[in-house]
């Protein structure tokens, strides 16, 4: 099962929820050396894709390389 | 009488350990001489662009390997470095380079828009050394003068001439907010600067072979430890990048693979580590002791820790930044967590400290009061404050000599145990994740906008990970609120942790019977809501 398909409900949740519509990020872009996600948006995110995929997400694979893009989070995801 | 100046640490250290690690960041690493020379280098640099004794050098970037480098570089010029925090908001960090008449900045490009706004404002060219390795750097504005970090290169790495300076010269000044709305500056000279780091590497034991988790900014007193005592010691410092200090997960790996022994940082950073850092699958039998400070850190997350951490020292590190850490205090493993407080423990052998109450009188054993502080390690006074410098100092005479001490705003008490425990502040001053904010800063710009008749500000969730600012307003009469441009002035003035998360709107606020705002019962309320 591929996790690609969750990708655009994803990008939503994060520009709609997190940055407030006041910013707009794409797939490829880069979110967490920027800042974009701070601590506590990183969180959420991580709580929106258990929910959404029925994952559990251990705090050990909240890492740079799973979760600095939307992408990476979808490969991520597609892995488990 | 002794003229130790904080770079001679560095040049001992290279000279007895030329190959040990200095400093490390992600996969890269500065050997003493290397780290020695480097600063040579820069500082050859800082001189050609005019700076010199008695002069301020600004450093404005996030955290990285080059941030050492230029506290040393400027040091060795005989300049003092200003530590400038890069979210800053940008009247106040105007305000504070026009104050410190800082002509030398090192930042990074991301800051260039920002360096470029402040040269507009300027008669001066303002010389900005970037440290982000720009290849090339093109500034439309003529009174920046860009210099790219390859040009460091260009200069000699032989030790720069001796400056004729004594360590009651000015170090380093590190800002923090003030209640009137203006910073306050807290200047640390060569001798305040020297005494931390002997008392630290003393009681801690700092050997060349500690590698400290350095967590803290350079703009928080908390890198003390990490650019003082670690040289001193000739051990490492491992800089936490920016973007790990928002993965914890990444941040134990770093722990666990960097062979950190000391942990230094704010109960946030330790809280988010036991929480989400996976340390149950890190390797970390190297760690020997986890420091905490900034603010109180609760008996229920230390026992959190003492029991994720079973083989670690836990300690207490209490000190306002006027001070720095002038107690210690180590947890002992009978905590059981559900104790109110921890002490701040027992202060320096060389410090000395007072319990006043609002005459100025020693209080009896036991009872509460506020703590006054005498310590080798504290500042000299406030940056070209006068008035404030005669009213946070208080003089008293001991066996026949004047002793200064500084009015720390904390309330205290000595207990029957011999150790010393913190009670709270005398005045509004909260502290969210660490960083101190002043109620009345924040109350005051609330109160200046239009329609606004009483505000307050409080903290929720005090000493968890969603600690956060809220504020209650009343209106005055029956306009609407523009909520948006509010927070555009907060935006502007305040720094980004003291924003309020959220701004509500009530009819009253609940009062004590003197007319007072029941804060805490208003914070309260709040929180049910």
């Amino acid at each position: 099962m591929t996790y690609m398909n969750i990708k655009t409900n994803v990008l939503e949740f994060i520009n709609r929820e997190i940055l407030n519509n006041l910013n707009t990020i794409e797939e490829n872009q880069e979110l967490l050396v920027s800042g974009i996600l701070d601590s506590l948006s990183i969180m959420r995110v991580v709580s929106y894709l258990e929910r959404e995929t029925g994952i559990t997400i251990p705090p050990i694979d909240i890492a740079l390389e799973n979760f600095s893009s939307v992408n990476a989070m979808c490969n991520y995801l597609d892995s488990k | 009488m002794s003229n130790h100046l904080i770079q001679h640490n560095l040049a001992r250290a290279a000279d007895i350990a030329p190959q040990g690690i200095a400093c490390k960041f992600l996969d890269t690493s500065l050997t003493y001489a290397r780290f020695e020379s480097k600063t040579n280098q820069l500082a050859r640099l800082m001189l050609d662009l005019g700076v010199g004794r008695g002069h301020r050098v600004g450093i404005m970037t996030g955290r990285r390997l080059e941030v050492p480098i230029a506290v040393y570089a400027a040091l060795k010029t005989g300049a003092a470095f200003i530590p400038l925090d890069p979210d800053m908001a940008f009247e106040r960090l105007r305000e504070l380079m026009t104050t410190c008449e800082i002509d030398v900045i090192i930042s990074e490009q991301r800051m260039q828009v920002k360096l470029e706004q402040l040269a507009v404002t300027r008669t001066k060219p303002l010389h900005f050394i970037d440290c982000s390795d720009a290849e090339s750097l093109v500034s439309a504005q003529s009174q920046l003068h860009c210099v790219v970090w390859s040009t460091v290169d260009q200069f000699s790495t032989l030790p720069v001439p001796e400056v004729n300076m004594r360590s009651s010269d000015d170090a380093y000044i590190m800002f923090t907010s003030g209640s009137t709305g203006v910073p306050k500056g807290i200047v640390h000279t060569h001798s305040s600067a020297n005494a931390y780091a002997r008392l630290t590497v003393d009681h801690y034991a700092i050997t060349r072979h500690d590698v400290l988790g350095a967590h803290s900014p350079l703009h928080f007193d908390m890198s003390t430890m990490a650019f003082l005592s670690m040289p001193m010691a000739a051990g490492t410092a491992v800089i936490i990048p920016d973007v790990y200090t928002r993965l914890p997960a990444s941040m134990s790996k770093i722990m666990q693979d960097d062979g950190i022994t000391i942990w230094y940082s704010v109960p946030y950073a330790i809280i988010q580590l036991i929480s989400r850092g996976a340390l149950e699958a890190r390797n970390l039998e190297k760690l020997r002791w986890v420091l905490y400070g900034g603010e109180p850190f609760s008996p229920h997350h230390i026992r959190k820790l003492m029991d994720s951490l079973p083989k670690v020292r836990v300690s207490n590190v209490y000190g306002p930044a006027e001070t720095n850490q002038c107690t210690h205090y180590t947890v002992p493993g009978s905590l059981r967590g559900d104790e109110d407080a921890v002490p701040i423990g027992t202060f320096w052998d060389e410090a000395r400290a007072l319990i006043i109450d609002a005459n100025d009188t020693p209080v009896e054993q036991g009872q509460l009061g506020e703590l006054l502080v005498h310590s080798p390690a504290m500042m000299k006074g406030y940056f070209r404050q006068p008035e404030l410098n005669l009213k946070c100092f208080y003089e008293k005479i001991d066996h026949g000599q004047p002793t200064i001490y500084y009015r720390t705003g904390d309330l205290a008490t000595l207990g029957d145990d011999g150790l010393y425990y913190y009670s709270g502040r005398v005045d509004q001053q909260v502290k969210i994740r660490g960083n101190r904010i002043e109620i009345n800063e924040i109350e005051n710009i609330v109160l200046a906008h239009p329609g606004v008749q009483e505000a307050v500000a409080y903290a929720v969730d005090r000493g968890s990970e969603n600690e956060r600012l809220n504020v209650s307003i009343i209106l005055s009469g029956e306009r609407s609120f523009d909520e948006v441009s509010l927070r555009a002035v907060l935006a502007s003035s305040v720094p980004p942790f003291a924003m309020p998360d959220r701004i509500t709107v009530r009819p009253e606020f609940p009062r004590t019977t003197s007319g007072k705002v029941d804060r805490r019962l208003l914070s309260m309320q709040e929180r049910i809501e």
